[in-house]
């Protein structure tokens, strides 16, 4: 009976990963057995059976398979934006079905990275974590149907044609979505909600979070950008929170800002200057066909406003380099050039007739340059390898590009002036630099400003 | 601090244990409150190696049985004691309530005609 037994640890032992057995397997399977028999069981509980199925599925989730998957996900994602992005959406039912399922199994890839996260980080235990999966599994699956059974009963209700069982099954789909989406999440809130103590409040509150987060989720999977901006975070909190050894960059330095009065003077006349003509070109992109009707009807305005704005934005971005490198050195260059490269390719989308060919790709490859400034400026700061940290800039890059790049460049030149006031005012404000120095400096000895 | 992690900790900070050693005496020392499932534990043990506050110290076989033993650093003692001194804290505000705090008195009835 005891053989028996053992073989059938040993059997379940066999989900864990072969480098874990190697040197954990004895230790693990000779405590299973002394516990057995305390307990006096001739075999593993159904419980236990679970519990070892589902903490050897656990311990695969290593850093790097969670980040890989990350990336998956990502690159799932990447085919149907560009897609959408380019104009290349075809009406062809097959084409359609691959991008919605490329979408879903992307979105579903990026929930299982980020409770792998979860899980290593101990908020959420094994058994949960299994669970969950299986029911995201089943939820993103119904997600995707009931996506292209909305597509489909959109389609059909354009020519007045009867509506199909599937087209009028969404609502059953969508609604089975939902609530296993909810139960999945569910299980994370309850997981994450341990602290608190009286188990009703707990299940009161996870439900009350589970439900309209699933909704959220499913209805910003809709597009697959939301998605995108999902796998760059996985990706990022992946690399900082799971142990990789950080390395320093060459050249970054942090140090108090050390700008003097002239330069201060000199980035808040900039952007002050930057702040009163982006101001003025957003009031004249929104309202400048009212009083200057020569300049064409309410778009040609718009337009003139934007490239107008594009154009001044680069004074803020010029003052804000300044502060910049003044801090981190001359590896806030790069983030500075793309920066100046998406304002221009967006000025210069404007700048040509409306119907001009290369107005969207120049608004794409601003979109492109936006990413890649935001990805820089997170590059110095990530830990790891210069293969994984470019690995990372790349993804962040894409991910930044395809979630935020385009709304954020085209919606610069009423940013712009914000951040420009913003920064104008900052830099007319005593340097918060000093009590920092002169607490460094020890205490102050004499009558002086610390004792004012 | 989890439950687990502060029920492991207390076990090794009495002194180096194996893994079963340290699953019998979480439910001991909790008086029967927390059992440990033996992948918890190992999987806990993990966690708290790999954050630095535990570490393996040293294998054998005894009596035909592999065990690990652990013993726990000085960054899990001294987040045991904060998180001890922590509820330690909190129980004595509760007992100092209790105990010198006045009984509720019963609210005096209030007739609807008089007001």
């Amino acid at each position: 009976m005891t053989d028996r037994r053992r073989l059938r640890y040993e059997r379940l032992l066999r989900w864990y990963p072969a480098k874990w057995r190697r040197t954990n397997a004895a230790v693990v399977l000779d405590t299973l057995e002394e516990n057995a028999d305390r307990l006096g069981q001739s075999r593993p509980t159904v419980g236990e059976a679970w519990s070892l199925r589902a903490h050897g599925s656990a311990e695969r989730a290593s850093p790097a398979v969670i980040t890989i998957v990350a990336a998956l996900g990502l690159l799932f994602n990447i085919g149907p934006v560009i897609a959408l992005l380019s104009g290349a959406v075809t009406d062809h039912p097959w084409l359609t079905v691959l991008r919605i399922t490329a979408q879903f199994v992307g979105a579903f890839l990026i929930s299982t990275a980020a409770g792998a996260l979860l899980l290593r980080s101990g908020r959420i235990i094994a058994e949960s974590a299994l669970a969950t999966l299986a029911l995201s599994a089943a939820a993103w699956a119904l997600g995707a149907v009931a996506f292209m059974a909305w597509g489909v009963g959109f389609d059909e209700a354009d020519p007045g044609a009867p509506r199909s069982w599937f087209s009028d099954a969404f609502p059953i789909f969508a609604g089975s979505a939902w609530f296993l989406a909810s139960c999945a999440l569910f299980l994370v809130a309850h997981g994450l909600l341990r602290p608190l103590c009286p188990k009703t409040l707990r299940i009161i509150l996870s439900t009350l979070v589970a439900v309209p987060t699933a909704l959220a989720l499913g209805l910003s999977s809709v597009t697959p950008t939301g998605t995108v901006l999902g796998a760059g975070v996985v990706l990022v909190v992946a690399s900082f929170r799971l142990g990789t050894r950080r390395t320093t960059t060459k050249g970054v330095t942090y140090r108090r800002p050390t700008l003097n009065q002239r330069q201060r003077t000199r980035i808040a006349t900039g952007a002050a200057v930057a702040a009163v003509l982006g101001f003025g070109c957003a009031a004249f992109a929104l309202t400048g066909s009212m009083w200057l009707p020569a300049i064409g009807d309410t778009t040609d305005a718009m337009r003139v406003g934007l490239l107008g704005g594009a154009v001044v934005a680069i004074i803020t971005v010029l003052a804000g380099a300044e502060v910049l490198i003044n801090r981190r050195g001359h590896v806030a260059l790069g983030p500075v050039v793309f920066a100046i490269g998406a304002l221009l390719c967006v000025a210069f989308s404007y700048s040509l007739s409306i119907d001009n060919a290369m107005g969207w790709p120049l608004v794409l490859l601003a979109a492109v340059f936006t990413g890649l400034t935001g990805g820089l400026l997170i590059a110095p700061a990530l830990p790891g390898p210069p293969l994984l940290r470019a690995s990372l800039v790349t993804a962040i890059s894409v991910a930044l590009a395809v979630a935020l790049g385009l709304f954020v460049i085209t919606a610069m030149s009423f940013i712009a002036p914000f951040l420009a006031a913003i920064l104008a005012i900052r830099m007319t404000r005593r340097p918060p630099g000093i009590n920092e120095m002169r607490n460094a400096a020890g205490p102050p000895r004499e009558r002086g400003l610390g004792r004012a | 601090m989890s439950e687990t992690a502060f029920w492991i900790l207390t076990a090794l900070a009495a002194g180096r244990r194996h893994g079963y050693a340290v699953l019998s005496d979480v439910e001991g020392l909790s008086g029967g409150r927390v059992k440990l499932r033996v992948t918890t534990l190992y999987a806990s043990l993990d966690r708290l190696q790999r954050d630095g506050r535990i570490r393996s110290a040293g294998a054998e076989v005894v009596d035909g049985r592999a065990r690990r033993y652990y013993e726990i650093l000085d960054l899990g003692r001294d987040e045991l004691t904060a998180e001890a001194d922590r509820l330690a804290a909190r129980a004595a505000v509760a007992v100092a309530n209790v105990t010198h705090g006045r009984p509720v008195q019963p609210l005096p009835a209030v007739s609807m005609a008089t007001a």
